[in-house]
């Protein structure tokens, strides 16, 4: 048991820590993690890889988490949501053309990439996203989630997860935006 | 005739489905067509594009406590033996 906790506690943690954005939290969460799946043992499938059944019940641990702290945030409709986001969506005139497009940045993607500093402030502008949006990238783009998957994890259909992720990607885009034409521009 | 595509329909309705390859042929068309006369919205989707892979990569450099700190495993052991 020790062993297993060793190899698995890790990537759990950051997984947790990416969620619920709190290192207490996080701990605790891994606990609850372990105690439902020694519970649950019986229903592990051996086809599945047990860091993948571990990792869900991870991620329905930090879901029910956040539920419970901020019902509000995960009854949001949509319209709310992009209301909430207003400032960093694109706007468009009457015509359907874009308001005033910014100069963006030209740095390549490879070399943006390799930036340590630059990733770690993409995660920060991740866990600046509201609530619904930012579980969902945490989800998809982090944790590499399907759609489908990450739909029936959050209870919700799949193309809210759809509209969620493009928001969420729009908002993001724009914040690096600002970011790093403000730098290239020195 | 096809009415052209604006750029509140490729970015709002059909940009997401675009990157993911979902698109039906005839209205993977009209975007093309689209990013064909739009400079604007070729730099939109590019960075969009470049945004996904970002965070990606942001993702995969984040760093791993490996092993778990000790204290963990033996609040996690602990917790297991109530």
């Amino acid at each position: 048991m020790v062993d297993l906790i060793r190899t698995h506690a890790a990537p759990l943690r950051r997984t947790c820590r990416r969620l619920l954005r709190d290192d207490v939290d996080a701990d605790d969460a891994i606990q609850e993690t372990f105690l439902n799946a020694l519970r649950g043992l019986s229903s592990f499938r051996g086809d599945a890889r047990l860091s993948t059944w571990l990792h869900r019940i991870a991620i329905n641990v930090c879901l029910a988490r956040l539920r419970r702290a901020r019902p509000q945030a995960w009854t949001m409709d949509a319209d709310h949501e992009d209301d909430a986001l207003a400032s960093l969506l694109p706007r468009y005139h009457h015509d359907g053309h874009r308001i005033g497009p910014l100069p963006t940045w030209s740095t390549p993607l490879d070399e943006l990439a390799q930036r340590r500093e630059l990733c770690e402030r993409v995660r920060r502008m991740v866990e600046s996203l509201p609530e619904p949006h930012r579980t969902v990238i945490v989800l998809r783009d982090f944790e590499e989630l399907s759609t489908e998957e990450t739909a029936e994890l959050l209870g919700v259909r799949v193309n809210a997860v759809k509209t969620r992720l493009h928001r969420a990607r729009q908002v993001l885009r724009t914040m690096l935006e600002h970011e790093l034409h403000r730098e290239e521009l020195g | 005739m096809t009415q052209r595509m604006t750029c509140r329909e490729l970015i709002e309705d059909f940009l997401a489905a675009y990157v993911d390859d979902e698109l039906l042929p005839e209205i993977r068309d009209r975007f093309d067509e689209h990013l064909g006369q739009c400079p604007a919205c070729v730099s939109y989707l590019e960075t969009y594009r470049q945004t996904m892979a970002l965070a990606r990569a942001a993702s995969h450099a984040e760093p791993l406590d490996d092993p778990a700190p000790p204290p963990l495993v033996e609040a996690i052991l602990a917790a297991l033996q109530k």
